[in-house]
């Protein structure tokens, strides 16, 4: 015997196929009477006697997203917590130009910077002291 | 019914028409779609009175979507199987299994026509006693596939799976519909030859 054809029905196939054949033939018929009840509320649909089908509910995230502004609002968000974590991390050294600069305009005022860290915070604190 | 006079109109062009007012889509799409929601819903639950029951409330969700649809999405016949195969998959959830095994009549054994053999209702008969005793989706797989003559990729989008998952539940139904109609074999007409 030669190599079974993949695409050729074997005879448990055929055999089965034998039995979904007459299970297509004994399909179910719609009634008369089942039809007449299906049309009946397609027309009442249609005359805005049932309502049409509600907006599909919205799941918890989407409720928030829609809380935040949408996806516009959601991406803004985003955006400002990534450039906070970057400004934590790596924003520290050039918050002193502006340091500089207000140091310049004037040598008695109080040191600020915008993002402080603990040095410049305790020596802002001597020299209000003194 | 009068006949369906739109039949070359596609399904998703007669449900725009429904949508805005049609009265002879509406007819038309009845006729074309509620036979195939009883049909499918039938061949799962095994029971005629719920399997109109779930086709109506198919057909009721397709009439209240349909200012909604949105065209190129999916076809409606697609759609309507999904609907019809997730409501027969609630029901049969809530009823438990046994109802379906036992609303299904065995063909009676020993009757001169089984004996004299090739009698198609008693192979259909058969057929529905054996689907009634696969798990649930290989039965909808093998139902969509063999008796309602869609293509895999087709029921991967009803079942919502891939196809290879199809492939392997209707493989699985087919033997277990094998082991469960061979032995009956010799009384629904085929002998050993």
């Amino acid at each position: 015997m030669t190599m079974a054809d993949p695409h050729k029905m074997t005879e448990t196939d055929m055999e089965l196929e034998a039995f979904f054949s007459a299970g297509r033939a004994a399909a179910a018929e719609p009634s008369a009477a089942f039809l007449a009840r299906v049309l009946a509320e397609a027309e009442a649909v249609q005359a805005g006697r049932i309502a049409p089908a509600p907006p599909p509910r919205q799941g918890i995230w989407a409720g928030v997203l829609s809380a935040l502004g949408g996806w516009g609002g959601a991406g803004g968000l985003a955006t400002a917590t990534i450039a906070g974590v970057w400004l934590g991390f790596a924003g520290v050294q050039g918050s002193g130009t502006l340091t500089a600069f207000l140091a310049a305009s004037d040598e008695a005022a109080i040191t600020l910077e915008l993002i402080p860290d603990f040095d410049s915070f305790a020596l802002a604190a001597l020299e209000t002291e003194g | 019914m009068a006949l369906d006079l739109r039949s070359d109109v596609p399904d998703e062009a007669l449900l725009v028409l429904y949508a805005n007012g049609d009265p002879e889509a509406a007819r038309a799409l009845t006729l074309r779609l509620a036979p195939m929601a009883l049909r499918l819903a039938a061949r799962m639950l095994g029971e005629r009175t719920e399997a109109e029951d779930v086709a109506q409330e198919a057909m009721l969700r397709l009439w209240r979507v349909a200012p909604d649809w949105r065209q190129g999405e999916a076809k409606v016949s697609t759609w309507l199987y999904r609907v019809t195969s997730n409501l027969c998959t609630d029901r049969l959830r809530r009823r438990g299994r046994s109802v379906a095994l036992d609303a299904v009549a065995e063909p009676e054994d020993g009757r001169p026509g089984a004996v004299a053999g090739l009698i198609e209702a008693d192979r259909a008969t058969a057929l529905e006693a054996a689907l009634a005793a696969l798990p649930d989706r290989q039965r909808q797989a093998v139902v969509l596939r063999h008796l309602e003559g869609l293509t895999n990729p087709e029921i991967a989008e009803i079942m919502e799976i891939g196809v290879e998952a199809v492939e392997s539940l209707t493989a699985r139904g087919k033997r277990a519909l094998t082991a469960a109609l061979g032995g009956r074999r010799e009384e629904l007409g085929y002998d050993n030859g």
